[in-house]
């Protein structure tokens, strides 16, 4: 009977600690409050000017995003230019567009941006030395066009559009490529996937591919790689531009974290991730890189 | 001892792949162990033992002679007694020569008595049947089943019986793990998924295994079903932790699941015509043994025909199909054998949008031929050859390209177990299981073929496991069991060990603990699983592994209450995950592809049992949390997964209106999920199609909850005759019968600014008929 006893006790104190959990219980993790952030954005393309940077603030989600209302204005702006291996080689200085609160451009347009070298942007309070913002890339090497299978071809036709490349460099890992092909005629009309899909009329104008990795494809016995353009990549009938990007470390960490938070192949709906920002003393993503354009014909297939 | 000195030959913790003969000479000898009776004989009989008697035998329903797994078996006046194992088969040894009463008794089962007489050195042979309770009570006394109180005997452990899994009211069809899914401890992510989420654990810390052959994809219908018709199943027996050294593989859990071995006596069959599905199965008794076989598809297409052409989106065609089948033959009065398989599919066309067609092709193939052999006085061996294919194989056509994926795991083993009672103080079971098993991904894009990997791997695994009686109040369970993949070339060992105090025979003090491994890793998706992938450890990527702490007390302070309070555990580490932020593999190390993260969950859990009476049921109620952690993932803080409930309360209520008609409602309600509320916004123009990104702020994943989820079913079920061709059931049910929108998850319209927020919500209220007849 003591034993029965000595359980009916035990439990009811279990029982006890059990309710106690039950009505203290509560979840520690709870949820944290907004925070403004500082906001850098621009992106340098191999062989071309310095293309402006623009500089906003985060908005609370609740509220109305107006990019005049987010820029973040008198702001001294500078871009280090350093080559392959770092060394430094000069500053281009940028100043504020009268017309584009919060956008900068540089006060040289004549300065080119070189493939494989490194630029640093940083970002200052106008009079003071403290550093608010500060972001680092390396530009994908240039490469070149060297052949294509024509120029013209038929939808879904039996040949597609093929067009072979030198190949770029990054240091330390593959290339990573994004394909953007602009319609040049978009008065021709949308191939039958996208006007299905297309809520506007002058929506995928342009359109892109998610990030193809350089393993994808072969390598020629020269050296070179030859890339297929896939039908998926046709959006209009037409005279389309078709150019090929190799990307940098920046912008291939931001599209792929973009990714994951718009709903990634195996992330839970409901889960989301801040995204992989390369910058210190703020977010935004200053990238960079190097491409190659072509055009090309799409002809709509003949009515049977 | 003889295992453990095989199994370190090197002499250390690594083993290197020149080992493998090593594990072949181990497996044949259990082999030959199996095939050679004397040598066992020689084993288990000792010099003392041949003075003393022992009984044997199979345990079975004596309406349909099918196993009993669990029935408990004593000499009533002594402290002799054991369960039946999942064969039904039992043995008592070492009784002193004397007259006995024999004792069986099993929940929902009439006991069974008999007396007999033991002379020294013999062994008697005796199958004993068992009646059904409720065949012989009247109409107010009813024995429930819902959560079998002998196998509850040990820690984790929860039996769910088949009549369970029939008349629970269900979405559109009865569904095994729709019915696990009440069990306190485990959780459903969403109305749409039949995944089990155990004590914290995503769906593939669970091994699934059907007749002892481990089924990789579970799910039908994207995931909305399991794919194990109840028609098929004889017994689900749910491990919900602390699972003994005999199971292993995975983290968390162990859901064992049976065939039926089919009806013994008479020739019977289901005929069943539900608005989702149909089922149809026939079983019987032949010369030398009993078969079985069902099949059940879905019968959706008279619902596409009349939509196709009048509502957008409807698949051009979509089926799923489940065959199920066992064949038993009774070779000796000593030997058993039986083949069993499973085979099902989903096969989906659907075209859902001009120039863009999805194709989904996937499915399971399993099957397994099980050797059950009485060796000798209180040794019996299991012998089984499985075989399981998963297969999976999307096309995607948009746009004039196409996508193809072929995704395939092709697992063939071999399982030996044997099961000694050495003594009335000591069970002793030892196994293994080897084989080999395939990973095969290539995916095409665009007619080229992007990615093509093939992973091969060796595995072993064997364990040894000791039950010991030290007195009636004191039971000890301990077992080592240790497990070595060729890929990456990882050996574990994996200790287990449980206690059970009983300071009354209707209290249970329970604990147990114990280290797991798990050497694959699903890539899956919450909201749809027709695209899982499975992936082995390998080079860079090593085995998962976790400890489980389990404590608990079982209660039976009158017969028709019970009680059971657990609380539990567990750590995660070492977790590999596909990383989700990668956007291609092409060219990546294998280890490049995973993310390696950690976590821990723990909780308290509680369920209530009203086993007799015109009302029976249970509730259970789970208190829990659950964390997880990747580096760069949060700040590479914890975080809870978004099936993490704090509390968890299911309710389940049978009502015998009359000996005609039965009343069931289920009662759920959960803490809403776990979700990432969006802080901030900003915009960055894609310089690569001319769109705004528009990339949210977030603070802390997971750190806020969606409204609370609840939801009541109801059904009713009318027991009749079908013009005297058989017994039939008329089942009426409403799901979510106040039609409660519980949220799934929120999305967001960017279009609007400030960007609009609007809930994606879950079933509504849904009427569902199914009439069944038993012939």
């Amino acid at each position: 009977m003591k034993t029965i006893a000595l359980c009916r006790n035990t439990l009811a104190l279990t029982l006890f600690s059990f309710i106690f959990l039950l009505t203290s219980g509560c979840d520690p993790y709870r949820q944290d409050s907004y925070e403004e952030q500082l906001v850098i954005y621009g992106m340098l393309t191999a062989g071309e000017p310095f293309s402006p940077i623009r500089l906003t603030r985060t908005v609370p989600f609740s509220e109305a995003y107006s990019e005049e209302a987010a820029a973040l204005r008198n702001m001294h702006v500078r871009v280090i230019e350093m080559d392959e291996d770092g060394e430094f080689i000069r500053t281009i200085q940028y100043q504020e567009s009268e017309r584009d609160p919060g956008v900068y451009f540089p006060r040289s347009r004549s300065s080119i941006v070189q493939g494989r070298f490194r630029y640093r942007a940083e970002v200052r309070q106008v009079e003071a030395a403290e550093l608010l913002l500060s972001a680092q890339t390396i530009v994908p090497g240039s490469f070149e066009l060297v052949e294509t299978n024509g120029s013209t071809f038929i939808y879904q036709g039996p040949e597609q559009y093929e067009a072979t490349y030198t190949t770029s460099f990054y240091p330390g890992r593959q290339n990573y490529f994004i394909i953007s092909t602009r319609a040049l005629n978009p008065e021709l009309g949308m191939t039958p996937f996208y006007d299905s899909i297309a809520e506007e009329p002058d929506e995928f104008i342009t359109v892109s591919s998610p990030i193809i990795n350089e393993q994808n494809y072969e390598l020629n016995p020269d050296g070179t790689i030859t890339l297929r353009l896939p039908w998926i990549s046709v959006s209009h009938f037409g005279i389309s531009a078709i150019s090929v990007f190799a990307i940098d470390t920046n912008w291939y960490d931001y599209q792929r974290s973009l990714g994951v938070q718009l709903g990634g192949s195996t992330v839970s709906p409901g889960q989301i991730e801040n995204l992989l920002w390369n910058v210190e003393g703020g977010i935004g993503v200053f990238g960079s890189r190097a491409g190659v354009r072509s055009e090309v014909t799409i002809l709509s297939p003949p009515i049977p | 001892m003889f295992l453990i000195a095989l199994l370190r030959p090197n002499r250390s913790s690594r083993f290197n792949k020149a080992s493998l003969p090593v594990f072949l000479r181990l497996a044949l000898f259990i082999f030959f162990l199996h095939v050679l009776p004397d040598t066992l004989a020689v084993v288990s009989k000792d010099r003392s033992e041949q003075s003393q008697a022992s009984v044997n035998g199979y345990i079975t329903e004596a309406a349909t002679g099918e196993a009993i797994w669990g029935a408990n078996v004593v000499l009533e006046g002594t402290t002799i007694g054991v369960s039946t194992n999942s064969s039904g088969f039992y043995s008592l040894n070492r009784i002193p020569p004397g007259e006995y009463t024999i004792l069986v008794s099993f929940v929902g089962f009439n006991e069974f008595r008999k007396e007999v007489s033991l002379s020294s050195g013999e062994t008697l042979r005796l199958n004993i049947e068992l009646t059904e309770a409720g065949l012989q009570m009247d109409e107010i006394t009813v024995t429930s089943e819902f959560i079998d109180r002998e196998s509850r005997q040990n820690i984790g452990v929860t039996t769910v019986p088949t009549r369970l899994i029939r008349e629970t009211p269900a979405v559109l069809q009865a569904d095994v793990f729709r019915s696990i899914q009440l069990l306190p401890g485990i959780t459903s992510a969403s109305d749409f998924s039949s995944g089990l989420y155990i004590r914290g654990g995503s769906p593939d810390q669970t091994l699934i295994l059907l007749d002892n052959t481990t089924v990789y994809n579970p799910s039908h219908f994207f995931g909305f079903f399991s794919t194990f018709n109840p028609d098929a199943i004889r017994d689900v027996r749910v491990f919900k932790g602390g699972f003994p050294a005999e199971y292993g593989g995975r983290l968390g859990s162990v859901v064992d699941i049976y065939n039926k071995d089919g009806n013994r006596r008479r020739r019977a069959g289901t005929a069943s015509v539900g608005l989702l599905s149909s089922r149809f199965s026939v079983e019987g008794p032949y010369s030398r043994g009993s078969y079985m076989l069902a099949v059940r598809r879905s019968t959706l297409e008279p619902l596409l025909w009349s939509l196709q052409g009048n509502v957008d989106n409807i698949p051009e065609s979509f089926y799923f199909l489940d065959i199920n089948g066992k064949l038993n033959f009774d070779a000796s009065d000593t030997d058993r054998l039986s083949v069993s398989f499973y085979s099902g599919l989903d096969d989906v066309v659907f075209p859902a949008a001009d120039d863009l067609l999805l194709k989904l092709y996937y499915g399971n193939l399993t099957g397994s031929t099980t050797w059950r052999r009485i060796l000798g006085p209180g040794l019996f061996s299991t012998l089984t050859f499985t075989g399981s294919r998963y297969f999976n194989e999307p096309v995607f056509e948009f746009g004039g390209t196409v996508f193809e994926r072929r995704n395939t795991v092709t697992d063939f083993s071999m399982k030996a177990d044997l099961d000694w009672n050495i003594s009335s103080s000591h069970n002793f079971k030892a196994g293994i299981w080897t084989g080999n098993v395939e990973v095969t991904i290539a995916d095409q894009f665009d007619g080229q073929r992007t990615q093509q990997s093939r992973i091969d791997s060796w595995y072993f695994s064997g364990y040894l496991q000791d039950r010991w009686e030290i007195s009636p109040e004191w039971i000890f369970t301990g077992g080592l069991r240790g497990s070595w993949y060729s890929s990456g070339d990882y050996f574990r060992l994996e200790p287990r060990a449980a206690l059970e105090y009983r300071p009354h025979p209707d209290i249970r003090l329970q604990t147990a603990a114990g280290r797991y491994y798990q050497f694959k890793s699903l890539i899956t998706n919450e909201a749809f699983s027709g695209f899982d992938i499975w992936l082995l450890t390998d080079d860079g990527v090593a085995p998962s592994y976790g400890d489980q702490f389990l404590a608990g007390v079982k209660w039976n302070p009158v017969p028709e209450w019970s009680v059971e309070l657990e609380g539990f555990y567990r750590t995660m580490r070492q977790l590999f995950e596909f990383d989700p932020r990668i956007p291609d593999t092409a060219g990546l190390d294998y280890n490049e592809l995973f993310r390696f993260g950690r976590g821990y969950a723990y909780g308290v859990e509680l369920l209530l049992q009203r086993n007799t009476g015109r009302l029976t049921g249970f509730a259970g109620y789970t208190w829990g949390t659950s964390r997880r952690s990747y580096p760069g993932f949060n700040n590479s803080n914890m975080f809870p997964p978004r099936f993490d409930r704090i509390h968890d309360l299911n309710i389940l209520l049978n009502y015998s209106l009359s000996d005609r008609w039965m009343a069931t409602t289920v009662f759920s309600y959960g803490t809403g999920q776990a979700y990432t509320e969006p802080l901030g916004r900003t915009q960055i123009r894609n310089p690569f199609n001319d769109d705004n990104d528009n990339p949210l702020i977030v603070g802390r994943v997971n750190a806020s909850r969606l409204p609370a989820y609840h939801r009541l079913d109801i059904g009713f079920t009318r027991y009749g005759r079908f013009f005297n061709l058989g017994d039939s059931e008329l089942q009426l049910q409403l799901i979510n019968v106040y039609s409660r929108r519980n949220v799934w998850f929120y999305q967001f319209n960017f279009d609007e600014n400030p960007p609009e927020r609007s809930a994606v919500r879950m079933l509504p209220i849904i009427p569902s008929v199914t009439y069944t007849v038993n012939f």
